[in-house]
């Protein structure tokens, strides 16, 4: 009879096999109050959730590095193979940008006296809080990255990410020494934003796809292909005028945006030290 | 009596499944730089899973099985729970059909791999799918389904060698040479 036990469990031996049920039914309950806490956004699974990243971080951080090295290594023979062609267009850039200076420097005098003489309220200057992308950027469900750096280094909840071409996306979770950004194209992002020409008002909804779409657009919206789109400040949460995307199609009355920030390439991004 | 360095030996041979898996979750989540990667990256943590849970299930445990799904969850910012809840149910399953399919060939073993991971990967989308109110994408989930199958065969071969070697070490240490 006992060895007929033995055979059957096949992992534990029969004096264990309490423990071995009684802790897996634990596990089991345990995890579906996990997932119900989760749904109902219970504080204490942030909390969780903020202590477990907390401690992963700093070995993503390490584990990462290879990676980027070999990333690096890649773009850097990338960038010797076409140095030439490069250094051609940036001469002739650097010509056009020239003369942009000269005209940019005569605005800024001329915005400067006109704000003094108008007596203008000067905007809330801006700091920027710079950290490393240490997580992959989420699945196929969600679209999140995982940054070193949280309230020690000052990053504070619903702060603004960017890297160097444009809005990236919000803060959504901080630890101690991690913080989690959601991306412009998660189904939970929402950002309000504005169309660079007609100056339309809209909010860039989030789909799980690369082309997050713009949402309350007035019915007759004079949006087109090719417009650009930034921040329009609304809410507080984001300055106004960081570069989000370009309008890449408009199709009954759906209006797609691909954001100028490439994911896959971001390695430090910085988050927005700003107060409405 | 062994040594104390061979006592070392074998708990570092009996914990070797287990750091494998959580290498490859940290590889798993680690920034890859790879366009569209992450849309359909194999997950690679559940073939040493369902590879040692099926050769030496004591080296597999439930507990560390729901551990790491646990922290992939917290990394990647799923709801928390979920991929525990997967990984551990990937697992009793496994264990449900163990006797059966232990001793069978690799090919066999292929197939109930593909398939269990097939009914782990539709539990995770409508997991995912009831959390979001929003029927998400299917093509996602079935590529990333199909990467993980098509990864299976080379890691299972390179798990082969390794087991090989820690029975034969294990041997060695408890048996002398």
């Amino acid at each position: 009879m006992a060895n007929k036990k033995i055979r059957s469990s096949n992992l534990y031996l029969p004096g264990k096999q309490w423990f071995y049920r009684a802790s897996l039914v634990m596990m089991l309950t345990f995890g579906v109050a996990l997932v119900v806490m989760s749904k109902t956004n219970n504080p204490a699974i942030g909390k969780l959730r903020t202590n477990i990243t907390d401690i992963v971080t700093p070995v993503l951080s390490v584990a990462s590095s290879p990676m980027s090295a070999i990333h690096n290594f890649g773009t850097w023979i990338g960038e010797m193979a076409r140095i030439r062609e490069e250094n051609i267009a940036l001469k002739n850039e650097n010509v056009a940008l020239l003369a942009w200076q000269t005209k940019a420097k005569a605005m800024e005098a001329e915005n400067q006296s006109l704000r003094e003489l108008l007596k203008v309220v000067p905007t809330q200057k801006s700091s920027y809080i710079t950290v490393r992308v240490v997580s992959d950027l989420g699945g196929p469900y969600i679209h999140s990255a995982l940054v070193n750096g949280g309230k020690a280094a000052g990053i504070k909840k619903d702060q603004a990410a960017i890297s160097d071409n444009g809005l990236l996306g919000r803060v959504v979770d901080v630890g101690d020494s991690s913080a989690r950004i959601l991306l412009l194209n998660d189904i939970n992002s929402r950002v309000p934003v504005i169309a660079e020409r007609t100056h339309e008002k809209s909010i860039l909804v989030g789909n799980n796809s690369d082309a997050p779409t713009l949402s309350y657009l007035a019915g007759e919206s004079k949006i087109r292909v090719g417009e650009r789109v930034v921040t329009s400040g609304d809410g507080g949460i984001f300055p106004a005028g960081i570069p989000v995307g370009i309008v890449t199609s408009v199709h009954k009355g759906v209006v797609k945006v691909q954001p100028y920030v490439d994911t896959t390439k971001v390695e430090y991004v910085s988050v927005i030290d700003y107060s409405f | 009596m062994i040594q104390p360095s061979k006592r070392l030996e074998l708990l570092l041979l009996t914990a070797l499944p287990a750091l494998i898996t959580l290498a490859l979750a940290i590889f798993f989540l680690t920034s890859k730089h790879i366009t569209g990667l992450n849309h359909f990256m194999p997950i690679l943590p559940l073939i040493p899973v369902f590879y040692w849970g099926m050769a030496h299930a004591r080296e597999m445990p439930y507990w560390f099985v729901f551990a790491v799904g646990l922290t992939m969850d917290a990394v990647m910012g799923m709801p928390l729970g979920l991929s525990s809840l997967l990984y551990v149910f990937f697992l009793m399953m496994l264990h449900a059909q163990r006797k059966y399919i232990h001793k069978e060939g690799f090919m066999i073993k292929w197939g109930y791999f593909a398939l269990l991971l097939g009914v782990t990967c539709a539990l995770n989308w409508i997991m995912v799918t009831f959390f979001n109110a929003r029927t998400e994408a299917l093509m996602p989930a079935l590529l990333q389904w199909v990467m993980t199958v098509c990864c299976y065969p080379f890691m299972h071969k390179g798990f082969d060698a390794l087991y090989e070697y820690i029975s034969s070490r294990r041997w060695q240490i408890l048996h002398g040479n």
